[in-house]
């Protein structure tokens, strides 16, 4: 299997960011379910546990995403687990913003082809 | 109100991917392996919440969602213990290759009792359908060594007892790979058609045999030796210190 360069965003990640911001401007944050659902076409199974939680977790530590643990007492009043509330930095829009650039000018030579 | 949140195949899938996390979080930095399992029960929480479907419906995607991210579960473990090995000084690349070993020898064991079951299915048709197989020269054997394979692999599964698992499985290769392949010349009109084909594919299919049975047992009798001697060098330092008590 390729390894994959450094600074190079996924997929995912890059369609993480652009949900995330999404739903971060309507509600401020965002977790995983909530973005599992966003990420889903309608009709369409979720994204799996295990390649969600895992990109998350790669996207906090590489300071794309920032996290922290709801209050317990929100969890306990909604009668739910306390969330763990996902925010896009502004590295992490910086990041999409530079590949969505990127992408562009592929896309362009795409139309001049076709 | 009963909501599919409330059906047995969501409760029971909601269960089971709670054990599966359980499993791969174990023995990882405590506060990763909480937060994993809390992020975790609030997305399964939510999954069950926001529901419309059937309990049936539900309890699939649940599962789904857990088997097809099994492999990056998996990977994510693998990280963290790569992190805390190098947070602590430990050789990642040594304990990495060792735990290879442990699923390779279950791997191979796991094979050998899987040929070894087909080959004992085969043998009862052969019975039921009076195809003349001498069953004395193989049933004892194969039964013998299927029990040892199935010791050897509960006994590796356990780090105190993993070497002797090996030793089982050793016991048990030359039964399931020459014992019953060769049953298998008798049951199988495949292998009988590639033994009996010509007089030089029974001289090469015997040599295969032979340089299978030797491969396998080598393989497990080194496992067996190095996962002794580790074990060994392990204990040593306490006895040591309890000699120079005593």
């Amino acid at each position: 299997m390729a390894r994959r360069q450094t600074g190079v965003l996924l997929p995912l990640e890059l369609d993480i960011l652009s949900a995330g911001i999404d739903l971060q401007i309507a509600n401020g944050s965002f977790y995983g379910f909530a973005l599992a659902k966003t990420l889903s076409a309608p009709g369409h199974a979720l994204t799996a546990h295990g390649t969600l939680y895992k990109a998350l977790a790669r996207m906090t530590a590489s300071g794309l995403l920032e996290a922290e643990w709801e209050a317990s007492e929100i969890g306990e009043t909604a009668g739910r687990p306390r969330r763990r509330l996902y925010r896009v930095t502004g590295l992490g829009a910086e990041a999409l913003a530079s590949a969505v650039d990127d992408a562009k000018p592929a896309a362009a030579a795409g139309w001049a082809f076709s | 109100m009963s909501g599919p949140n409330q059906s047995r195949w969501y409760r029971l899938a909601v269960r089971v991917v709670t054990r599966w996390c359980e499993f791969y979080t174990r023995d990882l930095d405590p506060k990763i392996a909480e937060e994993r399992r809390n992020e975790l029960a609030s997305d399964l929480h939510e999954e069950g919440a926001s529901a419309t479907g059937s309990g049936l419906g539900l309890g699939a995607s649940v599962a789904t969602r857990a088997i097809a991210g099994a492999p990056a579960d998996l990977s994510w473990r693998r990280s963290e213990r790569r992190v805390a090995d190098r947070e602590a000084g430990r050789d990642f690349a040594a304990r990495w290759q060792r735990d290879g070993a442990v699923t390779a020898t279950a791997v191979l064991g796991t094979a050998m009792l899987a040929w070894g079951l087909f080959a004992l299915v085969r043998l009862g048709i052969g019975a039921l359908n009076d195809y003349g197989v001498p069953y004395s020269d193989f049933l004892p054997m194969m039964l013998g060594s299927v029990v040892a394979d199935a010791c050897g692999l509960v006994l590796l599964s356990r780090a105190r007892t993993r070497s002797l698992g090996a030793l089982w499985l050793a016991a048990a290769s030359y039964g399931l790979v020459n014992t019953a392949t060769r049953s298998l010349f008798y049951t199988s009109a495949t292998i009988s058609s590639i033994y009996y084909a010509n007089f030089a594919n029974m001289g090469l299919a015997d040599a295969a045999v032979r340089v299978a049975v030797v491969c396998v047992g080598l393989f497990f009798l080194t496992n067996a030796v190095l996962w002794f001697a580790l074990r060994s060098r392990k204990q040593r330092p306490t006895s040591m210190t309890t000699g120079g008590i005593s």
